[in-house]
């Protein structure tokens, strides 16, 4: 059976058996992406839980890889759970959960010390792979 | 329009997307850079004028972990390091890495369809293939491509990824799967079931007891993957599934 390979700028063996070397390699399927987008957490005034959930149809659960937004203006990547401090500069743990049909994003307070005083926005950036994980 | 699909051996082309290495109607997602930051370093600059999309692993003493994750020795005592923490802007990539631990990178071209900024020449090969609207031979944003042969992609291995049972009873538990690489590969994992559903489908690592230690995380080696579980983490049963790219850590 035919394989398509393409090595890495550098690389120069065609024929090598270490997989790592090639950009692209036919045997070894790569990530392709199945939505990209942008989503927003709005946490209300005097509240300190909040989500957003991005809808898919996949039917299994995707590789989701989300950048959300933290203090100082600056964002942090996401797979599964990460604490960081949010654009309020209050603890919270952001969270990416995948679904067979949706994506949810959250900011979840620690146990205490995390009520917005005003309402609070969190940007969310994110890519849905069509691979499974 | 004319199209291109490349299939892994076995597998339809028209069929299920997750077994295709390329297919010129989707994009790709496009490794531009990868890098090795030492422990004293607090930026580096990737200059893309928009948000990218990052990859991170931290080394100790030869295992490399997941960004955010506790740390463990070989001999699965606990080690009293913290993670660096990573993050960026559109510009540079910052690091607070207090106990100075090496860090690999991995650098997607690939942003959110909305994005703005400047972007930056990052598209180049002898094949290249823009998305619709765009000319793949006068462009060089890589934002605009489906695909071109100066990046690396994320190549999965069907064979070595697969998912781990653990019955967890309190303590420290660990899976060990081999891979036998001879270099440190890019793992992937997830918590698929674990007996609180709410942490089910969440990426390692994870914490899955909101407000104790509870670490559910991984270290990988150039040898094997060592899934491990600490603290007061609930007790049952844990699966964890993974996946193992033919991607070079160290």
């Amino acid at each position: 059976m035919a394989v398509v390979k393409i090595l890495k700028q550098g690389e120069t063996d065609i024929d090598s058996s270490d997989i790592w070397r090639f950009a692209l390699h036919s045997d070894y399927p790569a990530q392709k992406i199945y939505d990209a987008g942008q989503a927003i957490i709005t946490i209300p005034a005097g509240q300190e839980y909040g989500s957003v959930a991005v809808s898919h149809s996949l039917g299994y659960k995707p590789t989701v890889i989300a950048t959300f937004e933290v203090y100082g203006s600056k964002y942090t990547r996401v797979l599964g759970q990460r604490n960081v401090y949010r654009p309020d500069n209050k603890a919270s743990t952001y969270s990416v959960k995948n679904g067979t049909s949706q994506i949810l994003f959250e900011s979840i307070p620690p146990i205490s010390g995390a009520i917005a005083s005003s309402t609070v926005q969190i940007h969310v950036n994110y890519l849905i792979l069509y691979e499974e994980l | 329009m004319a199209r291109m699909i490349i299939a892994k051996n076995g597998y339809d082309v028209f069929g299920d997307k997750r077994y295709l290495s390329l297919d010129s109607n989707d994009t790709s997602f496009m490794i531009i850079d990868e890098q090795d930051i030492a422990g004293s370093a607090t930026e580096y600059t990737h200059g893309l004028g928009y948000l990218p999309t990052i990859l991170e692993f931290f080394n100790y003493n030869g295992q490399w972990f997941p960004i955010d994750s506790p740390i463990y020795d070989t001999a699965d005592a606990m080690v009293y390091l913290d993670s660096p923490i990573i993050q960026y802007d559109v510009n540079k990539i910052y690091f607070n890495n207090i106990d100075s631990l090496p860090i690999k990178i991995f650098i997607s071209g690939n942003a959110s369809d909305n994005s703005a900024g400047s972007g930056k020449n990052t598209a180049s090969g002898r094949l290249r293939i823009a998305k619709p609207g765009y000319d793949a031979e006068t462009e060089t944003d890589i934002r605009r491509f489906q695909f071109c042969t100066a990046v690396d992609l994320m190549k999965k291995d069907f064979a070595k990824s697969g998912q781990v049972s653990m019955s967890y009873s309190g303590g420290f538990l660990k899976a060990e799967v081999n891979h036998n690489l001879g270099y440190v590969p890019v793992v992937l994992a997830k918590l698929e079931s674990n007996p609180d559903s709410n942490y089910d489908g969440v990426s390692l690592p994870v914490n899955v007891s909101s407000f104790d230690y509870s670490p559910v995380s991984y270290y990988v080696t150039s040898t094997k993957i060592v899934f491990f579980i600490d603290g007061s983490a609930a007790t049952g049963t844990y699966v964890i599934k993974y996946n193992l790219y033919r991607n070079k850590i160290a």
